[in-house]
């Protein structure tokens, strides 16, 4: 049945095949059905035709344009138990680096920008800045992805404004190249519309402040990373939405 | 400059907004891939209720390790893995239930539609084998995975991954009529 040497060979079934195709048989057994296949028309479909099984099952795993309808009470058990996770947070920085903005610019931001920006805020910190109703702040203040202290954007929203209308300054990430693998890193496409750029320095560090369109008219993403960011390693620095002046 | 205001965020874009803080971003990326993810967990689940469980501990177990991912794959590949590996988990976990073989006749799935999506056909096909069959084809076929991973995973020799896997791809050529004589036979067993 495995075609060892010395035995009459048997059919060639199906379930041989894919056994052959699953690495069942042992070298010599393996060896001998493939040469046998070469002049059996039949077995060489019935291969191809598990090969052609493996290859739909792969295409399945990734055609979710034709994906099934999905029980409405499985979606909304799901998603409600993801509302009730709890957000990201950082770790706790020490008291000199985090302060809260006050009340009034919450109540201000939510009436001035709508839930749909509210719902789409990136963490950014703010200290000692000039009243800014137009800046995220309230409880997601202190959400931000980076892992060391932050003291706020190194330049204010009027600065910002004014980088959308200046040529771009990467300094060291002019090279389009080095551009495109930070912005990998970041999860953005190399393509992606970089609006302004500048040259800051981050407590005493040097780093790369990039304005990019948001997912609203009215606002800007402003990212800062370190001059080294690659797609291995952002260095991201700072990531919050600022209200376009 | 491009002109993208409102145009809908990323897979990618979501992903760091939920890292950052964002409270809807990770059930907006959910809800974009929420049909794919859930044909996986039942492919991949003894029924439709280990289904729903799996995908629920998958997305909060996503929602979770997010900060970790490196972005060194499509985000929407990482969850569809963490999601059948979360399927795969619970099967290893629960392998002393018994086993039930499908009925081996039955509907071969030729359609009658002329136009049915293949993946749709398959997924039948597929429904139809016993779970140990199909989950060993979604991790090695569908996933990746090696034969040496997915015994690992689903807490099985490596033999037994290769047997399952040879056995679920016979049954699926036939079914699918792949090759002309399993159109031949399924034709037969239509008109017994």
């Amino acid at each position: 049945m495995d075609g060892s040497a010395g035995h009459e060979p048997g059919p060639i079934t199906l379930e041989l095949l894919a056994d052959l195709q699953a690495g069942l048989l042992d070298d010599a057994a393996a060896a001998a059905l493939r040469q046998r296949i070469r002049t059996d028309p039949d077995a060489a479909e019935k291969l191809a035709a598990l090969d052609r099984v493996r290859r739909d099952l792969a295409g399945l795993g990734t055609d979710d344009a034709s994906a099934p309808h999905v029980p409405a009470e499985v979606t909304a058990r799901v998603g409600a138990a993801l509302q009730a996770a709890p957000p990201h947070r950082p770790p706790r920085e020490p008291a000199h680096s985090v302060r809260r903005a006050p009340r009034w610019q919450v109540a201000g931001l939510a009436a001035g920008v709508g839930a749909a920006v509210l719902g789409s805020v990136l963490g950014g910190v703010m200290l000692t800045r000039e009243p800014a109703p137009t800046r995220p702040a309230g409880p997601t203040a202190e959400s931000i992805t980076v892992s060391r202290p932050l003291g706020g954007l190194p330049l204010s929203d009027p600065q910002i404004g004014a980088l959308l209308s200046r040529s771009p300054d990467y300094g060291p990430l002019a090279d389009p190249e080095r551009r495109a693998s930070c912005l990998s890193g970041l999860g953005y496409s190399a393509a992606t519309a970089i609006l302004g750029a500048q040259r800051v320095d981050m407590h005493g560090r040097p780093a790369v402040l990039m304005v990019l369109p948001a997912d609203t008219p009215k606002t800007v993403l402003v990212l800062v990373v370190e001059p080294g960011c690659n797609s291995a390693h952002t260095g991201l620095l700072a990531n919050t939405l600022v209200t376009r002046p | 400059m491009g002109s993208c205001w409102g145009i809908d965020r990323t897979d990618a874009e979501l992903l760091t907004a939920h890292v950052a803080g964002d409270r809807y971003a990770f059930e907006e990326l959910f809800y974009r891939h929420h049909r794919q993810l859930h044909r996986l967990a039942q492919i991949t689940s003894r029924n439709p209720e280990d289904a729903a469980d799996a995908l629920q501990d998958a997305m909060l177990s996503a929602h979770r390790s997010a900060p970790s991912f490196r972005h060194d794959s499509a985000v929407s590949s990482w969850l569809y893995r963490i999601v059948v590996n979360a399927c795969l988990d619970r099967l290893r976990r629960n392998k002393t239930h018994p086993t039930t073989e499908l009925e081996d006749d039955a509907c071969h799935v030729g359609d009658p539609a002329p136009r049915v999506d293949t993946a749709v056909v398959v997924e039948r096909a597929l429904m139809r084998l016993p779970v140990e069959q199909r989950a060993a084809v979604v991790a090695v076929d569908m996933q990746g995975y090696s034969v040496a991973e997915t015994a690992r995973i689903l807490g099985i020799a490596e033999g037994t991954v290769k047997s399952r896997c040879s056995r679920a791809r016979a049954k699926l050529a036939e079914a699918l009529e792949y090759f002309n004589a399993g159109a031949a036979a399924a034709a037969e067993r239509l008109t017994e």
